[in-house]
């Protein structure tokens, strides 16, 4: 074993290079991190995603191969989840509701108010993703709000998990078929099917479909993590 | 230069809610802290020009993990 003090001196020998690996790669800041990915993107996004949010058109268009798996990383984190709360799955009717402190009616009341319009907004910011800021995992997200307050309003609300779940991973591999339609149309795979030639309103359709199906897989994925947390620990 | 100002405020707002946050011992003023920690981030988010964080940020940090926050603490106990 060694001693306390050999310990501390290697400890800091260790931060010492970890340091110095990290000072000597500031050297090369100003190559690493030039201005040509951007440029790029100013100049030819526009054109070659069809899409009028330049942010949507790199997450669907140049970096969709990441997109993916970022969808993919809610569909483990939803299997995590349930495998923790391991509750049975022909168990329905969640019995949400706050024991000891009940839910305020003044909460109850402006719940009512605010799930249409928070349901509205959802779905307007999916399918406008490819013209105004946000896309399917924002609006999926505020989507999913919207039901998360419903449980709040309705204590009864019955959901069939098991159902959720599947329609998840149909639109997961909706998602990546779609994705892949370019391999035939365009012999590239991970791109918009239609090509820029075809002009800008037929690249839409491609935006507005993955679009859709992201926030529908987004949704239905926090819907499930809701039901199965409400569902734990009754 | 009005702009610089109100960045600073909201920042400082941040900070202060980061502290609190930690101090304060009921937790459902601890929940209502974070998501208004969360919403002012938004707004700073937005103050970058990065509206598609912002909107994210508004959706997750305030709305879904304070209601997650919210049923936990329906289901355990709300002092510390």
């Amino acid at each position: 074993m060694l001693s306390s003090v050999s310990r501390k001196l290697i400890l800091i020998a260790a931060m010492a290079v970890v340091f110095g690996l990290f000072a000597a790669s500031l050297i090369d800041l100003a190559s690493l991190y030039n201005d040509a990915t951007k440029d790029y993107f100013f100049e030819h996004g526009f054109e070659e995603t069809g899409s009028n949010n330049l942010v949507t058109g790199i997450l669907l268009d140049y970096r969709l191969f990441d997109s993916l798996f970022e969808a993919g990383i809610l569909l483990v984190a939803v299997s995590g989840v349930i495998w923790v709360s391991k509750h049975d799955f022909a168990d329905k009717n969640p019995n949400f509701m706050i024991d000891k402190y009940k839910t305020p009616d003044l909460f109850i009341s402006f719940a009512r108010l605010v799930y249409p319009l928070l349901l509205a907004f959802g779905l307007y910011i999916i399918l406008n993703g490819h013209l105004s800021p946000g896309g399917g995992f924002q609006g999926g997200a505020l989507a999913a709000t919207a039901i998360l307050i419903l449980y709040f309003i309705d204590k009864n609300k019955e959901t069939d998990i098991k159902r959720i779940v599947t329609i998840e991973k149909v639109l997961y591999l909706a998602i990546i078929l779609v994705a892949l339609l370019s391999l035939f149309t365009r012999s590239t795979a991970f791109t918009n099917f239609v090509a820029p030639a075809a002009g800008r309103q037929w690249q839409v359709v491609y935006l507005v479909t993955l679009n859709v199906l992201i926030g529908l897989k987004v949704a239905f994925g926090l819907w499930t993590i809701f039901t199965a947390f409400l569902k734990e620990g009754r | 230069m009005m702009t610089d100002i109100l960045n600073m405020l909201l920042l400082l707002f941040l900070i202060v809610c980061a502290i609190s946050v930690a101090r304060i011992r009921d937790l459902l003023g601890a929940v209502i802290i974070f998501a208004s920690y969360s919403l002012v981030m938004a707004i700073v988010w937005q103050q970058l020009e990065a509206p598609d964080i912002a909107i994210t940020e508004a959706a997750i940090g305030a709305g879904v993990t304070s209601l997650l926050f919210i049923a936990t603490i329906s289901k355990t106990r709300r002092e510390e």
